[in-house]
């Protein structure tokens, strides 16, 4: 189970601030998108739920069933359930995909107190959802993300998303740069996951992958803030109408 | 008189007649040295490198009490079958070393070898030391012992060569001036480890100078090891080759323990499609130096030389790089790439990287490039974000940035060897 509190949450980048009061209740199970115009905002809360230290929290507050998040290391975040599929996965050449899985699992495990998989049970596991997502094995062996198309590296962030198996998960725009096949079974990792327990934010600048994850809310952040919520029938009429017809718009913010 | 060369002199009275080189022949190096003196901070080869040290710590040749032999497997390298060499303090030791010698193959200590029976020593030794540098000139003066390689053409060698030093420093400090010779011929293979180890409780200062001759179309590899003492262990590391047409030379120098470790290479290659790869790994930490000066020349058309090294610098320790390439006029369609990556991990940790390109051909690939850096950020917070913690993902990455250099070496058992030393290093 996860809950997601995030109250008047102000945050800056290097002395800007780039997050002006944001609020969002995320229920167990609850699916929400976000939307919302380039440089609102939207990625630096990913981060910052995800524990950048490159961002501060001026005010506010984020809490996971419960507990605060903002004490924690990004670790920690990560060993308690909070997975972020990355808007731009990172390459670190020299690390293969299954070493830094198994350490990943494993580490994740040990907070949790739980005994290292054994070396088969992890190799099972790890076929197991590179066929989920459609992944050949061979990237397995590859370094981490280095020299991915794009496509594939989002596909592989669905991938540590199988293995992890998170408890509350953002998507940063899983979905730009998929072609449409890889936008199906990535949308099917999503929905095979779903449990009614788990719950998501998805972050996406198209309706299309809203089709396939019927999100319960869809929220629009613009300017740092979230300046309007709704259903999903929201995100259709934003693909419509674009942002303008809010009224407020993101100017203060965009360099 | 500094106390460095009172003590030299102190060494000198010690020197006798070699069967390869009488003293009176040796006296000109001796006088060339102590003409010149220790460089100092103001020679711009020694700008970054303080050697004030060997003023500091009274050395001698010294003798110490006897090295157990149990020791040595503790200190070679596990399931690797080689020839062992033990030097002890600069002189052959029978009975810790290990090793066949033949026509093919010859492995000889100096102090054993009749110079007229080996033509190919006669050619060659000393000869591209000469007119060398001040540490060599001392070498030449003072040297104890050392090791003439010869390899007979189209020979390939099937095991690897190790030649260890060790440093008996149980009883007092310690100076080792040690030479090696290495002639491999045409067409010939074959692989050498030459490694440095330091015992007991006083400084060791080894002094090496090695020459190492490629014949038309030999292959020979050059793994220099040094994982020595922290706090006690100082290296100055000359090595000079010279490369014949087609012949391929690769030396890889691991600097992964010494409180200081000065390492010279120099590879001239006066053979057409001759191929040098150069290939270095530092690790420096607490208040350690690591200096790597070296030295390619392409003085024929169509050679290469590959040239990677990298270091990671902690604590208050110095990382010295100099890369100097050489292409002479006539060597038209050079190719010649030179990388220096380094990682600094405190702020009182130092890197000095200097590239030095004198290009005089005008058809020549050549590229350099020197980079230093911290840990990739993004790359730390992604891992972290998988929940890997903080201290491990550094490892992690620090260890992929060594393993880059430690893949390259074609001896499974080398490979594991530094795999664990550096993993202990790291913590991982
Ligand atoms: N490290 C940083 N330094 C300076 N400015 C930053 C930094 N990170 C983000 N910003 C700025 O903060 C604003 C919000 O960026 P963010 O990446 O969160 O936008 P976004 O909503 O995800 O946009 P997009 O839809 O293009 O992905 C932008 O104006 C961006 O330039
Ligand atoms: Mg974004």
């Amino acid at each position: 189970m996860s809950s997601v509190k995030i109250e008047n949450l102000h945050a800056s980048v290097g002395g800007v601030e780039i997050l002006n009061g944001v609020d969002l209740e995320i229920n167990d199970g609850e699916i929400h998108a976000i939307m919302g115009p380039n440089g609102s905002g939207k990625s630096t809360l990913a981060s910052l739920i995800a524990g950048h230290p490159d961002y501060e929290v001026t005010s506010g507050s984020i809490l996971l069933d419960g507990q605060d998040v903002l004490e924690l290391e990004p670790e920690q975040r990560a060993q308690k359930g909070i997975f972020l599929a990355f808007q731009y996965p990172v390459e670190i050449p020299g690390v293969s995909n299954a070493n830094f899985m198994k350490q990943s699992v494993n580490d994740i495990r040990k907070a949790k107190g739980l005994e290292p998989l054994k070396a088969g049970e992890f190799l099972k596991l790890m076929k197991e959802k590179a066929k989920f997502v459609e992944m050949d094995k061979s990237f397995l062996k590859r370094s981490v993300n280095d020299g991915f198309s794009g496509g594939e590296k989002k596909r592989n962030e669905v991938f540590q998303m199988a293995m992890l198996d998170p408890e509350f998960i953002i998507m940063d725009e899983t979905d730009s740069g998929l072609d449409i096949d890889a936008l199906r079974i990535v949308a099917n990792g999503v929905n095979k996951i779903k449990d009614g327990k788990k719950s998501f934010i998805i972050i996406t600048h198209y309706q299309r992958l809203l089709e396939y994850i019927v999100p319960d809310f869809v929220h629009v952040l613009s300017g740092g803030k979230i300046i309007k919520s709704g259903g999903s029938e929201l995100a259709l009429e934003l693909e419509e109408r674009g942002y303008d017809w809010l009224g407020e718009t993101n100017d203060e913010v965009v360099a | 008189m500094s106390k460095f060369l009172t003590n030299i002199e102190k060494e000198w009275d010690s020197v006798v007649d070699f069967p390869i080189e009488s003293k009176p022949e040796r006296l000109a190096y001796l006088e060339d040295f102590k003409q010149k003196g220790l460089p100092t901070r103001r020679d711009e080869d020694w700008k970054y490198t303080n050697i004030g040290f060997l003023n500091k710590i009274n050395f001698s040749s010294g003798n110490g009490s006897k090295i157990n032999s149990e020791l040595i497997s503790g200190i070679i390298i596990s399931d690797l079958d080689v020839h062992l060499v033990v030097l002890v303090n600069g002189k052959f030791s029978e009975d810790l070393s290990q090793f066949e010698s033949n026509e093919n193959l010859k492995i000889i200590p100096f102090s054993k070898l009749k110079k007229d029976n080996h033509r190919r020593f006669k050619e060659n030794f000393g000869k591209m030391t000469e007119g060398g540098h001040r540490f060599e000139n001392l070498n030449r003066a003072l040297f104890s012992d050392g090791l003439f390689v010869e390899l007979g053409g189209n020979y390939k060698a099937e095991k690897t060569i190790h030649i260890l030093n060790i440093a008996n420093c149980k009883d007092s400090p310690v100076i080792i001036n040690h030479r090696n010779l290495i002639v491999a011929g045409e067409c010939s293979n074959v692989k050498i480890i030459n490694s440095y180890y330091s015992i007991g409780a006083f400084e060791s200062i080894f002094n090496t100078s090695s020459e190492i001759n490629l014949d038309n179309s030999a292959n020979l590899t050059y793994y220099n090891l040094q994982n020595d003492d922290q706090d006690l262990s100082h290296i100055f590391n000359t090595t000079r080759s010279q490369l014949a047409k087609n012949s391929i030379f690769s030396d890889f120098t691991f600097s992964l323990g010494g409180k200081f470790i000065r390492n010279e290479l120099s590879c001239r290659l006066i053979g057409e499609q001759s191929l040098a790869n150069l290939y270095g790994l530092y690790l420096a930490d607490q208040n350690s130096l690591v200096d790597n000066h070296t030295f390619v020349a392409h003085e024929v058309p169509n050679s290469t030389s590959n040239e990677f090294y990298k270091g990671i610098i902690d604590d208050r320790a110095k990382g010295i790089f100099n890369g100097r390439v050489l292409v002479k006029k006539d060597a038209q369609k050079t190719n010649a790439t030179q990388q220096n990556r380094n990682i600094v991990l405190s702020d009182k940790a130092q890197i000095n990287t200097k590239p030095e390109l004198e290009i005089y051909a005008d058809d020549v690939k050549c590229s350099h490039g020197a980079t230093t850096g911290v840990i990739d950020q993004d790359a730390l917070f992604y891992m972290r974000q998988r929940g890997i913690p903080l201290a491990k993902a550094r490892s992690l990455l620090m260890f992929t940035f060594c393993y880059e250099t430690i893949e390259k070496i074609d001896i499974e058992q080398i490979k594991e060897y530094l795999t664990k030393i550096i993993k202990k290093r790291l913590n991982i």
